[in-house]
C-alpha cells in the first residue's frame, strides 16, 4: 500500500510553506528515506533547489532521489492513478488541498486497493484561527477543515504573545486531531514520515499540552555535548535534522531515547538545522 | 475624381435604417465600398458621394429595415460544434442545420425520443459498437434517467446521456464500459456505477474518452460550418468566443482558422483567452505568446475574420442552472451552498498580471457573492494600478443587488447578461431556489443601465440559442417562457434593449469604433429585418423575420429554409 497524507488548511495558514518544507526534506532524504510524490495546486509556488531536480516538465518535477512533485492538473483521480501506476510507484503521496477545499471529501479519491487511508494534516494560523472559526463568512469551511484533521499543525505561534499555546489548547478542546505547534518551515522534518509517532503520542488524550516543534542550527558541538543537550530537553519525543557534530556535517536522528549521528557527504544538499518535537 | 483603384460604391436601400447613432438623421440608404460604410443617409443626402463615384443601387432590402449587424458577445463555438456531433433531446426547440429539434418536456416523451433515435440509427446501419451520445437531458423536465432505465431501453449499444448543463453523464451498462467507468469509479468518488452516473470530477474522466470523439478534426470542421449557419440565421455579424482554450486551444484555433477565417463566412469572430487554461498551458511564456497573438486583428482592410481581443476571461462563482452560484443574504431556500470556481483571493491574484499589462478583464459570475468578489477585485486593482476606461465586464449576472449595480456605475464595471436565464428559469428558481423577489430580479439590467454602466446580452451558446432578438426582447419585456412578467422595474426600454445586442456589446469588447452602429467609416455590417423593432411590441421581436445579413459589405448567401427560421426557445410555451 502507498501511504497517503492530505494537507489542508485555510488560506494563509502556512500550507504551502509546509509543503515546501516537506519537499525540501524529501529531496534531502538519506538513502532509505521515503520516496514521496507531492501533488500541489500550483507548481509555481513550489521552491525546489535546482541542484536536486533531475528532470522537469510543465506539470511534473522529478527529483534526483526518486521523489516527484506534480500539479493536480485537470483531474485528481487521474493524477493519483498515474502516480500509483508508475513503473516505480512512490511509497507515499502527499496531496495539497486548496485553501477553499474541505479535505474530507478529497479523501474519497484514489483506489483503496493501492492507496492507504489518508492521514489528514491541517494547518491552523495561531493568530486568527479562532476568529475565522467564529466569522460567519468562513466558519463553516474552517470548522469542516479542522474537524476532518487527524493532525493539526498550529503555525505562526511566534507572532502571538502566548506562543500559540492558547490556539493549540482551544483546538485540542474543539477537534479530534492531535495538535502540534511549530513553524511550517520546520514541520517538513517530522511530516509526513513522523506521522505515526505523532499520532501515537496524541497529546489530545495523553498530554496536557500540544507537541512543540522547534528548529535551530547545530554548529561546533561534540557528540557528547549534543547528547547532553538533547537529554536536557523536557519531554523530547523525537529529533531529526542536520548539524555539524565533531566538525562533520551529519544527519542527526533521535528517537525513543536513542541518538544516531551519521556523517553526511559534504557535496550533498541538506535541510538546515535540527528539528525537535517535545511535549 | 474617381480613383482607378477604387471599386464602385454599392448603395443598399431600405424602408428605414436604425443606425443606433444617437444624433443621426432618419435614413433609408447605406453607401458601402470595400467593406466600409461611406455614408448613411438618403439617396438625396448621399448625392455628394454619388456624383463623384460610380455606384450601383442594391435594392434587395428595399422593403426591409436595416440595423447594425447583431453582436453576440459570449458564445462557445468549439463546444457548440462538439455538441453538434451528438444527438439532441432537449427541453427547448432548436432549429439546427440538420433539422428542427422539438421541445421534449416530459419523461415519457424523452424515452420515446431516445427509442426513436436508436431505431432510426439501427435501420441506417450504425453498428452496435458505436456509442450513442445524447445531449440535453434536464431532470427538471425529463425526470430521472439512470443505468437501469437505459439498460431497459438499450442493452447492447453504449448509450451516454449528456446533461443539458454539461455537468453530468448518465450511461447504460455498455456506456459505462465504453468510458472505462469501472476503473474510474475506483479512483473517483463522483463515478457511481449502480446509477450509471458520472458527475463533477467524474465528468472529466468521461470526457477523456468523449472529447476525442466529438472533437475529431474532420467532424469538428463540418460542425463548425453548421454552427456558422446558426450564427447567420440569428442575424449576427460578430461573435465573441468567451474562453478560447477551454477545450484545447490548438485544436480550437486550428479548426477556427480552417472554417471561420473565410471572408465569405458572413461574420467575424473575436476571441478572449481562457486565462486559467492558457496560463496552465503556456506557463512563463504566457504573455509572450498571448501578446504575439494580438498582432493580427480582423478588420475590413486586413480581410481577416478571426482575432484575439486584448481581454482575459476569468471565473468567479459556479454555474447558474446547476444552482452552484454563490448567493449571499440567507442563501438558497433549501440551504445548500454554491461553490467558487475561483475563490476571491485567487481571482485577484490571477487577474493582476493581465490588468497590469493592460488587458481587459471579463469574469463569469452568477450570484451576488460572486459579483462582490469581482467588485472587490476591481477595487483592489484600481487602487494598486489605476487604469482609466478599463471596461471590466461581468458575464451572465444571475443574482445581484442594487448596492452592487450602484458600485458598478462608479467603478466603471459593465455587464453582459445571459439573455435566457429569466426566460427559461425565473419561474422554477422562484419556486425552488431563490424565492420570488430574487428570482424576479435576476439579470437586473434596468439598474445596471440606470447606474451608468453599459449592458449587453448573450446566448452563451450552447447554453442558449443564437437568437439575440429573443434575448433583447426578454430584457425589455421581463417575460418568462410561461408568460409571467417578472421584475418589471428592471425592464429596459426598447432602445436600451437594442443597444444590448449592438453598440453596447461592441463597446464592452472595444469594437465600437468598428461595429455596433451604422455611420461613415465603420464596417458595413448590418442585418435586414422584415419589421422595424421600434415600431412593434418588444414581445414580438423574436418573431421578426431575419431577411439577411451583410458583413463587411458582403451579402451572405440567402439562407436555406431551416436557417431562415429564427431559432426559438419555447419550453413551456
Amino acid at each position: 500500500m502507498i501511504g497517503y497524507t492530505i494537507v489542508g488548511g485555510f488560506l494563509g495558514s502556512g500550507k504551502t510553506t509546509l509543503i515546501n518544507s516537506i519537499l525540501a526534506n524529501a529531496a534531502t532524504n538519506p538513502e532509505g528515506g521515503e520516496r514521496i510524490a507531492v501533488i500541489v495546486n500550483d507548481l509555481g509556488e513550489i521552491n525546489i533547489d535546482a541542484a536536486l531536480i533531475a528532470q522537469a516538465t510543465d506539470d511534473t518535477v522529478e527529483l534526483t532521489n526518486g521523489c516527484v512533485c506534480c500539479s493536480i492538473g485537470d483531474s485528481l483521480a487521474t493524477t493519483l492513478r498515474d502516480l500509483c501506476l508508475r513503473e516505480v510507484p512512490p511509497e507515499r503521496i502527499v496531496l495539497e488541498c486548496s485553501g477553499a477545499a474541505e479535505p474530507g471529501p478529497v479523501a474519497a479519491y484514489g483506489s483503496r486497493k493501492v492507496l492507504a487511508e489518508p492521514t489528514i494534516v491541517v494547518t491552523a494560523d495561531a493568530t486568527d484561527v479562532q476568529r475565522r472559526a467564529e466569522d460567519a463568512r468562513f466558519a463553516a469551511l474552517v470548522r469542516a477543515q479542522l474537524s476532518s484533521a487527524d493532525l493539526i499543525a498550529v503555525t505562526k505561534g511566534d507572532l502571538v504573545e502566548d506562543g500559540g499555546h492558547g490556539a493549540a489548547e482551544w483546538l485540542r478542546k474543539e477537534t479530534r486531531g492531535a495538535v502540534i505547534l511549530g513553524r511550517p518551515d520546520d514541520l517538513g522534518a517530522v511530516l509526513p514520515s513522523g506521522e505515526p509517532d505523532l499520532l501515537e503520542i496524541n497529546p489530545g488524550t495523553t498530554s496536557a499540552t500540544a507537541l512543540n516543534v522547534r528548529s535551530y542550527p547545530v554548529t561546533g558541538m561534540t557528540l557528547v555535548e549534543l547528547e547532553q543537550h538533547l537529554t536536557s530537553i523536557n519531554g523530547l519525543v523525537r529529533a531529526k535534522g542536520f548539524g555539524e557534530v565533531d566538525g562533520v556535517v551529519s544527519l542527526i536522528q533521535w528517537s525513543a531515547g536513542r541518538l544516531i549521528v551519521d556523517p553526511w557527504r559534504a557535496d550533498q544538499a541538506h535541510a538546515p538545522g535540527l528539528v525537535t518535537i517535545s511535549s | 475624381m474617381v480613383s482607378a483603384t477604387n471599386s464602385q460604391l454599392t448603395i443598399f436601400t431600405a424602408r428605414s435604417v436604425i443606425t443606433m447613432e444617437p444624433t443621426a438623421s432618419p435614413a433609408t440608404a447605406i453607401a458601402v465600398r470595400d467593406g466600409l460604410i461611406a455614408e448613411v443617409g438618403t439617396l438625396d443626402s448621399l448625392q455628394p458621394w454619388l456624383r463623384h463615384h460610380e455606384h450601383v443601387i442594391d435594392d434587395r432590402y428595399a422593403d426591409s429595415v436595416l440595423m447594425p449587424g447583431l453582436i453576440d458577445p459570449h458564445v462557445h463555438p468549439s463546444l457548440m460544434a462538439a455538441l453538434l456531433a451528438t444527438d439532441w433531446i432537449t427541453p427547448e426547440a432548436w432549429d439546427l442545420p440538420s433539422g428542427p429539434i422539438p421541445a421534449t418536456l416530459s419523461h415519457e416523451d424523452w424515452v420515446r425520443q431516445l427509442r426513436g433515435l436508436l431505431e432510426r440509427e439501427e435501420q441506417s446501419g450504425v453498428s452496435a459498437d458505436t456509442p450513442l451520445i445524447v445531449f440535453g437531458w434536464h431532470e427538471q423536465f425529463h425526470g430521472r434517467i439512470d443505468r437501469e432505465l437505459l439498460d431497459s431501453i438499450e442493452s447492447e449499444r453504449p448509450v451516454i446521456v449528456w446533461q443539458r448543463s454539461f455537468h453530468e453523464l448518465r450511461c447504460n451498462s455498455a456506456g459505462l464500459t465504453f468510458l472505462d467507468a469501472e476503473e474510474g469509479a475506483e479512483w473517483d468518488p463522483h463515478i457511481e456505477l449502480d446509477t450509471g452516473r458520472l458527475y463533477e470530477s467524474g465528468m472529466t474522466w468521461g470526457l477523456n474518452t468523449l472529447m476525442p470523439i466529438v472533437l475529431e478534426p474532420t467532424l469538428l470542421r463540418k460542425n463548425l460550418g453548421e454552427f456558422a449557419a446558426l450564427v447567420r440565421a440569428g442575424g449576427i455579424t460578430t461573435i465573441v468566443d468567451a474562453g478560447l482554450g477551454n477545450l484545447d486551444i490548438d485544436i480550437e484555433l486550428g479548426a477556427y482558422r480552417d472554417v471561420l477565417e473565410d471572408e465569405a463566412i458572413g461574420f467575424s469572430t473575436h476571441m478572449m483567452l481562457s486565462a486559467g487554461r492558457v496560463r496552465q498551458k503556456w506557463k512563463d511564456e504566457l504573455f509572450e505568446i498571448a501578446e504575439t497573438m494580438l498582432n493580427e486583428q480582423p478588420s475590413a482592410s486586413t480581410r481577416k475574420r478571426l482575432g484575439i481581443l486584448k481581454a482575459a476571461k476569468l471565473f468567479s462563482d459556479g454555474a447558474f442552472i446547476a444552482q452552484l452560484m454563490k448567493v449571499g443574504g440567507l442563501g438558497y431556500i433549501d440551504g445548500h451552498e454554491g461553490a467558487w470556481m475561483i475563490e476571491p483571493a485567487q481571482l485577484l491574484r490571477l487577474a493582476r498580471p493581465w490588468w497590469e499589462r493592460g488587458w481587459d478583464i471579463h469574469i463569469h459570475t452568477n450570484g451576488d457573492m460572486g459579483v462582490e468578489s469581482c467588485l472587490d477585485m476591481t477595487r483592489a486593482l484600481l487602487t494598486e494600478s489605476p487604469r482609466f476606461d478599463h471596461r471590466t465586464t461581468l458575464h451572465h449576472f444571475g443574482v445581484s443587488t442594487t448596492a452592487q449595480t450602484r458600485a458598478m456605475g462608479s467603478l466603471g464595471v459593465h455587464v453582459s447578461a445571459n439573455g435566457y436565464y429569466l426566460n427559461l428559469f425565473a419561474d422554477t428558481f422562484a419556486e425552488q431556489w431563490l424565492g420570488t423577489e430574487r428570482a424576479s430580479e435576476m439579470t437586473r439590467l434596468g439598474s445596471v443601465v440606470a447606474a451608468g454602466s453599459t449592458a449587453s446580452v448573450h446566448s452563451d451558446v450552447p447554453m442558449g440559442p443564437l437568437a439575440p432578438l429573443l434575448a433583447a426582447s426578454t430584457m425589455a419585456t421581463r417575460r418568462t417562457s410561461a408568460g409571467n412578467v417578472r421584475g418589471a422595474g428592471e425592464a429596459l426600454t426598447p432602445e436600451q434593449a437594442l443597444r444590448t445586442i449592438t453598440i453596447d456589446a461592441a463597446f464592452q469588447m472595444r469594437l465600437d469604433h468598428r461595429i455596433g452602429s451604422l455611420c461613415a467609416g465603420k464596417d458595413a455590417d448590418f442585418v435586414a429585418l422584415a419589421k422595424n423593432p421600434l415600431e412593434v411590441d418588444p414581445g414580438d421581436w423574436p418573431d421578426i423575420e431575419i431577411v439577411g445579413t451583410v458583413s463587411r459589405g458582403i451579402v451572405t448567401p440567402s439562407a436555406p429554409a431551416a436557417e431562415a427560421r429564427t431559432a426559438s426557445i419555447s419550453a413551456g410555451k
